[in-house]
């Protein structure tokens, strides 16, 4: 166990580097610089000196090498510096808008796991008949649809139409509320962007547990169980369902790696002031610090997500403990 | 078992409509809400990020000595009066008695001499450089300003007069790094009283304004950067008017909703195809000329912009302003275009329909086109299309807008040299405020006067029009050389003016209904959001500021401004009924469904 741990912990910290270097790397090779959003509209009328002034202030006169050096000194020490463009610090920044993707993700992974394992099992049990077939239908016909474009649908009837839901942001910020007006004020717009993406999520769930307990229906000992003649919800619930969780367990896994970033689509579609529309933001504007920290949280969020993962798989399951240790 | 299920069910379904339902709140004063696209930081002139709507808000916190009206002529504004000597290099100015700043103290002609030397020391290049135009300000009294220049400047009421609000002294005198100083107080009609980064900002009216309290009480300014979020939410009525242009496919939408009024006017923000003047055979005359009259711009106007627009007018500026030249007209003739390019030699030797250049190599050209703009694709596209139909291959490339930009403008520096054939681009509305912007776009001297000439376009006959029109005063005889600016571009083609896009604004006239359409700037502007007193004085005082330098005079007629009033339309009805009815039929599927699902798992398990 020692040696897989070991194993392990070194392949994430050479995963860890390679990602570190991709992130410094990958906004700098896209064309275009941020100096035009440091500078603003200004930018058209600055003297050549003048430009050279603020690409020194921001280091970004530096050679590549150089600034990765720094950069990886930066990312050493958690300092995430200061955004071009909104001109403040990126750990204020990320802290306002964490809290709101987290609210989202987190919720969307309780429900859709929950509603996906539930609905898996009655599937695999109801095997090829008609209520099966109905919610696999629906299931593979969300599967299919673009986040964007379902978002967009659900706003358009349920915001725009019946006017029952805002259109935009987490929270009527401007009217002060406090106490439990906050907290409804706050769940009234959860409602359209946590049902878009409980819809879009939650199929792989559905899936994963569906095909996992159709495998687990036709083992022996479930034919076993029957044949001694033990209670159906007993066989469903305490033989299948348990032994199908396992490989809908890893599927959470990894989601848990997307909770910081997962959303950036839906957070678009409906404006909210998420951790993934402050990357998309960062990314129009060449807001490479933002960018940078943005990047890192959410890929150390699923390195992280995979190495527990790894981890718990054997404890979930003895089978593969025992083959790895 | 059954029952009890379904009774839970709408039990919460109840609960949930009731945790929802909107409350119908009165309102005792009027809330005006205005969707912007960006954060525009702390809102004070160091600080905003975008020259719309970021300094039009500015300007409600701040106030500057001259405004330009409706028709973009400066009026004066914290100015009472104001007298220009013969010369055009003094300025003396008398300021409004007891105008206060937001905290009550008095606003002096101490505090515009400040701002102007404030702007010397910590230099903000779009103020700055109209500033230093400025030799020396004196302050005889408090309500008095001389501002001597070094040379006259025709523009000088535009910019920095009606352009540079004025800060307060007694607040800024002590700050030494005003880009991260996050203040907002000013004189103007709207105080600063909550900002929420990156979500929203509220102002509130200024009871103490020196020009009457605003008609607006509260203006709460949400930021909403998805174009689809903010038009849903002004057809909601979650906003009550949007900054953000609207398109012309959703103007008949907006239109038929009783609750929206649409306002529209000409926009000055120009859309070109530019050539890079530098390259073969963009460089050569006859070859622009070729493209120019294979193009339509009529037909872009009415297919890609719907109607709502002007045609490019070949000399640049737009046919709404004073500076116009009647005279200069796009022509298009494909049969006179392909006859140039076969006298100056571009032939097809190689019959596959393509023309190739007169040393017979192959012409293999790119139009560079930013992806976030459709219009732009699509006008591009077509272009392309009619190119073809005179032998000339050109591909359409759509890239990421810095992408382009590093292209055709490295660092914005156009002594950076280019790395184009072709491009669409545009200039937004301020380069049509000044005639002599034309100096700017078109002038060879790459690394001083001509400081926009991204195409590195060189005439020696348009240098010289410059040169007279920097050394000439009188009104009259500015506008000639304008004249004939605009005819020398329009018969050399550095660029193919293709049209300008109206601008478009909507908003819920039962929340507020006191908006002025600003030309080339749309309804959202300081005028927009003063008293309706103030309003009417405006309008109706014509003209203010006409010193002996050149100042617009009233727009053509093309600049009339479009008012839709807003109608209850019956096809809009029935789409918002067919969008209920499927709604609704989808609801009851959903729960037809549940409830035969779960009646038939109760038999069974009976059985």
């Amino acid at each position: 166990m020692t040696r897989f741990l070991t194993g392990k912990v070194t392949q994430y910290i050479f995963v860890i580097f390679i990602m570190l270097t991709l992130n410094f790397l990958l906004p700098r090779l896209m064309p275009g610089s941020p100096l035009a959003y440091i500078a603003g509209e200004d930018i058209m009328l600055m003297t050549t000196e003048e430009k050279e002034a603020i690409l020194e202030a921001h280091g970004l006169n530096k050679s590549l090498l150089e600034q990765y050096v720094i950069y990886l000194g930066n990312m050493a020490t958690m300092d995430f510096g200061y955004s071009y463009q909104q001109k403040m610090p990126i750990t204020e920044l990320i802290s306002e808008r964490l809290p709101w993707t987290l609210l989202l993700t987190g919720l969307n992974l309780v429900i859709s796991t929950l509603l996906g394992v539930i609905f898996g099992t009655i599937s695999a049990w109801k095997w090829g008949k008609r209520s099966d077939v109905s919610l696999l239908t629906i299931f593979m016909f969300l599967s299919a649809m673009p986040s964007f474009w379902l978002g967009m649908i659900l706003v358009a009837i349920f915001a725009a139409q019946w006017g029952l839901f805002p259109i935009f942001g987490a929270q009527t910020a401007w009217s002060n509320l406090t106490g439990l007006d906050r907290v409804t004020d706050i769940a009234h717009h959860l409602v359209l962007p946590l049902v878009t993406l409980v819809l879009i999520t939650v199929t792989t769930t559905y899936m994963t547990m569906r095909y996992s307990m159709l495998n687990v229906l036709g083992e022996d000992y479930i034919m076993m169980a029957r044949a001694k003649g033990v209670k159906e919800k007993m066989i469903k619930y305490r033989h299948a369902m348990r032994n199908a969780l396992l490989p809908v367990a890893t599927v959470f896994m990894l989601s848990l790696g997307n909770i910081f970033g997962g959303a950036t689509v839906i957070e678009t579609v409906f404006a909210y002031p998420g951790i993934g529309r402050l990357m998309f933001e960062a990314v129009l504007s060449r807001d490479y610090p933002v960018i940078q920290a943005a990047f890192l949280i959410i890929t150390l969020s699923v390195v992280i997500a995979n190495f527990l993962a790894d981890i718990l798989y054997p404890i979930l399951d003895p089978k593969v403990g025992r083959n790895n240790g | 078992m059954k029952h009890n299920r379904i009774g839970i069910i709408w039990l919460l379904i109840a609960l949930v409509s009731a945790l929802f339902a909107i409350p119908a709140g009165a309102e005792n004063h009027r809330e005006v809400k205005l969707g912007i696209t960006q954060d525009e930081r702390s809102l004070n002139l160091y600080t905003y990020n975008t020259g719309f709507p970021g300094l039009e808000l500015v300007n409600l916190l701040y106030d500057p000595l001259f405004i330009l009206d409706k028709s973009n002529n400066p009026i004066p504004w914290l100015v009472k009066e104001f007298t220009v000597s013969d010369d055009g290099k003094q300025y003396k100015m008398i300021l409004h008695d007891q105008i206060l700043w937001q905290d009550g103290k008095p606003l002096t002609s101490e505090d515009v001499k400040f701002t102007y030397e404030y702007l010397l020391k910590y230099k903000k290049s779009r103020f700055t450089t109209p500033a230093a135009l400025v030799k020396s300000i004196q302050t005889p009294d408090p309500t008095t300003v001389i501002m001597e220049l070094e040379k006259p400047e025709p523009d000088f009421f535009i910019q920095p007069l009606a352009d540079l609000p004025i800060l307060p002294k007694h607040i800024w005198s002590s700050v030494t790094d005003p880009d991260n100083f996050n203040n907002s107080l000013g004189s103007g009609p709207f105080i600063l009283e909550d900002y929420k980064k990156d979500q929203f900002y509220k102002l509130k009216a200024n009871p103490q304004y020196f020009k009457g309290k605003p008609e607006i009480d509260t203006l709460v300014i949400p930021i909403i950067a998805e174009a689809n979020a903010m038009f849903t939410a002004l057809a909601a009525g979650q906003l009550d008017v949007i900054s953000r242009r609207v398109q012309p496919e959703l103007v008949k939408e907006f239109e038929s909703n009783p609750s929206i009024k649409v306002e529209r006017g000409p926009g000055f923000a120009t859309t070109f195809l530019q050539f890079n003047a530098e390259k073969f055979p963009m460089s050569d005359q006859k070859f622009r000329q070729a493209i120019s009259l294979a193009i339509d711009p009529q037909y872009l106007v009415d297919t890609v912009l719907l109607g709502f627009g002007t045609k490019g007018s070949p000399g640049f500026i737009h046919p709404a302003t004073s500076s116009y030249n009647k005279a200069v007209v796009h022509k298009t003739d494909v049969e006179q275009a392909k006859s140039i390019l076969e006298q100056a030699g571009y032939k097809d030797t190689n019959n596959d329909g393509l023309r190739e250049a007169p040393d017979g190599k192959k012409l293999e050209l790119v139009n560079l086109v930013q992806s976030n703009n459709p219009s732009s694709i699509r006008s591009a596209e077509i272009i392309a299309g009619w190119i073809k139909t005179i032998g000339i291959d050109m591909k359409v490339r759509p890239m990421d807008p810095d992408t382009v930009i590093s292209l055709v403008w490295p660092e914005y520096d156009v002594t950076k040299g280019r790395n184009y054939d072709m491009t669409m681009f545009g200039w937004s509305t301020t380069m049509q405020l000044f005639p002599a912007r034309l100096i700017d776009l078109f002038h060879s001297d790459l690394a001083g006067k001509g400081g926009t000439n991204i195409g590195g376009f060189k005439s020696a006959e348009f240098d010289k029009l410059a040169e007279q029109l920097d050394a000439t005063l009188e009104p009259e005889k500015r506008q000639q050389i304008i004249n004939q600016m605009q005819e020398q571009v329009a018969k050399d083609y550095p660029i193919v003016p293709l049209y300008y896009a109206e601008e478009i604004g909507a908003y819920n006239p039962a929340k507020y209904d006191g908006w002025v359409f600003q030309d080339g700037k749309g309804i959202i502007n300081k005028l927009s959001f003063v008293s309706n007193g103030e309003k009417a004085a405006v309008t109706t005082e014509q003209p203010a500021a006409t010193p002996a330098s050149t100042t617009p005079a009233t727009a053509t007629e093309s600049a009339t401004s479009v008012s839709t009033e807003a109608q209850a339309n019956a096809n809009s009805n029935t789409g918002k009924g067919t969008t209920s009815i499927v709604t609704i039929l989808i609801i009851i599927v959903v729960v037809a469904g549940g409830w035969y699902l779960l009646s038939r798992r109760k038999t069974k398990s009976e059985q």
